[in-house]
């Protein structure tokens, strides 16, 4: 029964993240640490959240379609001063191994992974989506600051190994990391876009940097290295198996040398238009030429250079307190290396079988706000494990809805010889 | 087991296959930006066809040169190919002739093609003259040819030697030599010096001075063909007799390019109209103009213009020639509206005007015997001067103007123009806007009349709102030209108003623009 809690547990710890592989392949181990003879672990995600974005406005990028005037709307209703979205994909394929021991102890062993993925975030004021996503009909006599705007977006693949405890799979690991892509655009003050109150003067004032590896291609642009680790433990409250399950973690912290032909290029400058002069027209200009002069006053310096910069890693703690046979309270905090709002979670886990959870939680922090969350799992045959979690389940059904997330897990677990007899 | 496994591996492909993009991402922002912005003026309403005089008013000043009289209407040297066969003075042979013996001198006056003037001397600006000889005989000859006061140096002469080698019947020998004719005198009164249209030569063919008997065999009756071919030559200065030909103008011109005149009732006071002739060419003539009208061409209105001595004959005296200037001499006939019917010519707003007339030269014959003259880059002119202070009525003038709007990208649509006019001119305008094929935009919006006290310009503000529809736009943007129609009236026509040059009209002009972002 223990193994079964303690596999449950680390279900819900999976669940949240699906960083971490689901401790039900130990329910058929003991404490000797010899219950399997390696785990193949796949996981696979995709988030895209947002503080005032919302699914309305998004499918149309996704998808194709118009975005509507009221989706826009909404949207910039919805922003308090700062709007932040962001996504992620991620894949990734870790295989415990299944030796007898390592270092001279039992409940020790390695652990190989490999894994790709992406991620994106940025910033950008009110003011500022308003601006862009509706014109500037409703700021005449108005200066929108710009430099709220900021993106990033890194892509990687990675190779690594760790040691492992059998047990509370408790680790620590190291990875390679290979670069893809790096892009960042900021903006700096005092980049704004000023329409005189009359509107017979537009000012864009845009002063900021565009960071941006070579082009992707297979041997990557640049190379670092991540750590991840875990440290799972249990407080046993003695009472009726009340315990509590902790852990803390540190996942793809890291950093990555982007090479030399990474490039930033710089601009600060401002445009202003007033208009053609009229005797140019009545001389048989086009009343819209000159329009297209923007481009030629966009003055870029740009230079090729070698930077470090940090991988979107995090720390995280989470409990899980065993409030019954079937019902598990569960409560968690990450924090993000990378200029984000903590994501902060609280949960109830359903077990109507022993090898079948249902969970929901609510959570705020990362990319969005408040979200509804929701996943399941199933252990089938005691080999075969498939987990699926949402961390917002409204994503799915309102258009209202400001984050989407998928997240798939499949593991088998390879069983010892004296299991198979 | 195996079914369950499917199942969600099938689950997975229809999750991550629902993310295909089909169609391109667009959204609508409506922007307001200013289009154009100017003050205009009486200088840029007249493309600057005018001037301001001593109390502020404004004139409408256009000057029109009438095509000058050129030189090539008086003379001129066509390409000429001169060819003459010369024949050894002897009869029978083969003569074996030592070196260095003369077998052929001749002096020649060859005639000039001149266009039927007679030409005593010309300077050449440009050309050149092309000497061709071909040996039928069977010696080394060297061929010697002089032109005789053609050169830079006045008077001095142009010497071509040629060597030959034997040639015969069927197979000549040839010699070319070329002579730049650029600024070189070409003497052309002959050996005479009285002569008209001659060249005169010089040629002496010899025997080559190294050569023996033996290697010179000639025949009586051998020949040398010599051509001169004159390409290309342009004149500089000519001095002769040039005629008493009658030479006819017929032209046609705009009054003033880029101005568009318009239509409509205007009164005018105290224009005026100039016909100035500058006689800088070394003949007589007689000048009578037949015929000056002006046709406006919005109303396919003409109205000839009449009175003073317009159309009478008149003399032009010869310049004289002071070593490389023409003297000059002025004929000035001057119209106004005591004089002549200029106020109804200039009020019907002619914007083409035609003009004819003929020029008779020397109509007493070769007074000057034969040194009739004319230098290529001092020719005689004809001008006619039009003035017209601007102290006008008016009474639905309007002025129509294409505004060129090339739009090559769906990306914007103008949904709207706003107009912000200072209006100075003592007259109220009208403003109609449509496109080429008469889709209309806007019509009847109304600029007030400005409050200015004689030179003291005092504007007055008025807003124009013009919305644009998408079929308007779509209209626009496929004809790429609007046409703006601006009707002016004065408040007490007919009653006159003075146009000071202070006067201007401010237009700030912007658009609301409906951008159409679109994201493959």
């Amino acid at each position: 029964m223990r193994k079964l809690i303690l596999a449950i547990s680390f279900i819900v710890f999976a669940s949240a993240s699906f960083a971490q592989t689901s401790y039900l392949w130990l329910t058929k181990s003991d404490s000797t640490g010899k219950a399997f003879r390696g785990i193949l672990d796949i996981q696979g995600s995709a988030t895209a959240g947002s503080t005032f974005l919302t699914k309305e406005l998004v499918k149309p990028f996704i998808v194709g379609g118009t975005v509507t005037a009221e989706a826009r709307n909404s949207a910039v209703a919805g922003m308090t001063d700062l709007g932040v979205f962001g996504g992620n994909a991620n894949v990734r394929a870790r295989y415990y191994g299944g030796r007898d021991s390592l270092f001279g102890s039992e409940m020790l062993d390695l652990y190989i992974q490999v894994g790709k993925g992406y991620f994106g975030s940025g910033r950008i004021s009110k003011e500022a989506f308003d601006l862009i996503a509706n014109g500037n009909v409703n700021y005449q006599g108005t200066r929108v600051p710009l430099n709220s705007i900021q993106g990033e977006m890194q892509g990687f693949q990675s190779i690594g190994f760790g040691v492992y405890d059998k047990r509370t799979f408790s680790s620590i690991g190291i990875s390679m990391v290979n670069g893809l892509t790096y892009q960042q655009f900021s903006l700096f003050p005092p980049s704004s876009f000023y329409t005189s109150p009359n509107a017979d003067t537009l000012q864009l004032d845009y002063s900021g940097e565009y960071v941006h590896s070579a082009n992707p291609r297979p041997n990557g642009n640049g190379i670092g290295f991540s750590i991840d680790g875990e440290y799972n433990f249990v407080r046993d409250r003695g009472e009726d198996k009340k315990e509590v399950w902790n852990t803390l973690g540190v996942r793809n912290l890291g950093w990555v040398n982007w090479n030399g032909q990474s490039e930033v290029v710089s601009f600060d400058s401002t445009f202003t238009w007033t208009g053609v002069d009229l005797n140019a027209i009545l001389n048989g200009d086009s009343l819209l030429n000159g329009t297209s002069g923007f481009a030629d006053t966009l003055i870029t310096t740009s230079r090729n250079v070698s930077f470090w910069r940090p991988l979107r890693g995090s720390f995280y703690v989470r409990s899980v307190y065993r409030w019954n046979e079937k019902v598990r309270l569960t409560a968690g905090l990450e924090m993000f290396a990378v200029p984000m709002k903590p994501l902060a979670t609280v949960g109830i886990m359903y077990m109507p079988k022993s090898n079948c959870i249902a969970s929901l939680n609510v959570s705020n922090g990362a990319y969005g706000n408040w979200k509804l969350g929701m996943g399941v799992q199933w252990l089938i045959a005691n080999q075969f494990y498939f987990g699926f979690q949402t961390s917002n389940l409204p994503g799915y059904f309102f258009k209202e809805a400001k984050e989407i997330s998928a997240s798939l897990q499949v593991s088998y677990l390879f069983k010892t010889k004296k299991e198979r007899q | 087991m195996h079914s369950k496994i499917c199942l969600c591996l099938f689950a997975c492909i229809i999750l991550l296959s629902s993310c295909k993009k089909e169609e391109a991402t667009t959204w609508q922002t409506n922007w307001v930006a200013p289009l154009a912005h100017g003050r205009l003026t009486l200088s840029d309403l007249t493309a600057d066809n005018g001037y301001t005089d001593n109390a502020g008013i404004y004139h409408l000043y256009f000057e029109k040169n009438i095509s000058g009289f050129g030189t090539n209407d008086l003379t001129q040297i066509p390409d000429t190919n001169i060819s003459q066969k010369f024949v050894v003075p002897l009869s029978g042979g083969p003569f074996q002739i030592p070196g260095n013996t003369a077998i052929i001198t001749q002096n020649q006056n060859y005639s000039v093609e001149t266009n039927g003037t007679g030409l005593r001397m010309v300077k050449v600006k440009s050309g050149q003259i092309i000497v061709h000889v071909k040996s039928y005989v069977n010696a080394y000859l060297h061929p010697s040819f002089t032109l005789y006061n053609v050169s830079e140096v006045y008077g001095n002469n142009t010497d071509i030697d040629f060597a030959l080698t034997p040639g015969s019947a069927a197979a000549p020998t040839e010699g070319y030599f070329t002579v730049d004719m650029s600024n070189k005198y070409v003497v052309l009164s002959g050996t005479t010096g009285f002569d008209y249209n001659k060249l005169s030569t010089h040629l002496e063919i010899r025997t080559e001075q190294n050569t023996t008997a033996d290697q010179n065999t000639i025949y009586g009756q051998d020949s040398v063909r010599f051509e001169l071919l004159m390409s290309n030559l342009i004149i500089d200065y000519a001095r002769g007799y040039f005629g008493d030909d009658s030479y006819t103008f017929d032209e046609s011109f705009n009054l003033a390019e880029g101005a568009n005149m318009p239509s409509g009732s205007l009164a005018l006071e105290q224009a005026s109209l100039g016909f100035h002739v500058t006689h800088k060419m070394g003949f007589d003539g007689k000048l009578k103009i037949e015929n000056v009208s002006g046709t406006n061409s919005s109303t396919g209105n003409t109205v000839q213009l009449s009175g003073g001595n317009l159309y009478d004959p008149f003399f032009i005296t010869r310049s004289i020639d002071n070593g490389g200037t023409a003297s000059i001499s002025n004929y000035d006939i001057n119209l106004n509206e005591g004089n002549s019917n200029i106020t109804s010519f200039m009020g019907n707003l002619p914007n083409a005007i035609s003009f004819q007339g003929n020029l008779q030269l020397n109509p007493f014959g070769n007074v000057s015997d034969g040194n009739d003259f004319f230098y290529e880059n001092q020719l005689t002119e004809a001008k006619l001067i039009v003035d017209v202070p601007l102290r006008i009525a008016t009474s639905e003038l309007t002025l129509r103007d294409t505004l060129s709007v090339e739009v090559t990208t769906d990306a914007a649509r103008v949904s709207s123009l706003t107009l912000d006019i200072q209006n100075a001119f003592p007259m109220e305008w009208k403003l109609k806007l449509y496109t080429l094929s008469g889709v209309l935009i806007a019509s009847d919006l109304i600029v007030s009349s400005g409050n200015s006290i004689d030179a003291f310009a005092l504007p007055t503000s008025s807003t124009l709102q013009i919305p644009i529809s998408e079929l308007q736009w779509n209209a626009i943007k496929s004809e790429g030209k609007i046409i703006m129609q601006v009707i002016s009236n004065t408040p007490t026509f007919p009653q006159m108003v003075n146009l000071y040059n202070s006067y201007f009209i401010d237009v700030r002009v912007k658009a609301g623009v409906v951008l159409n972002a679109e994201i493959q």
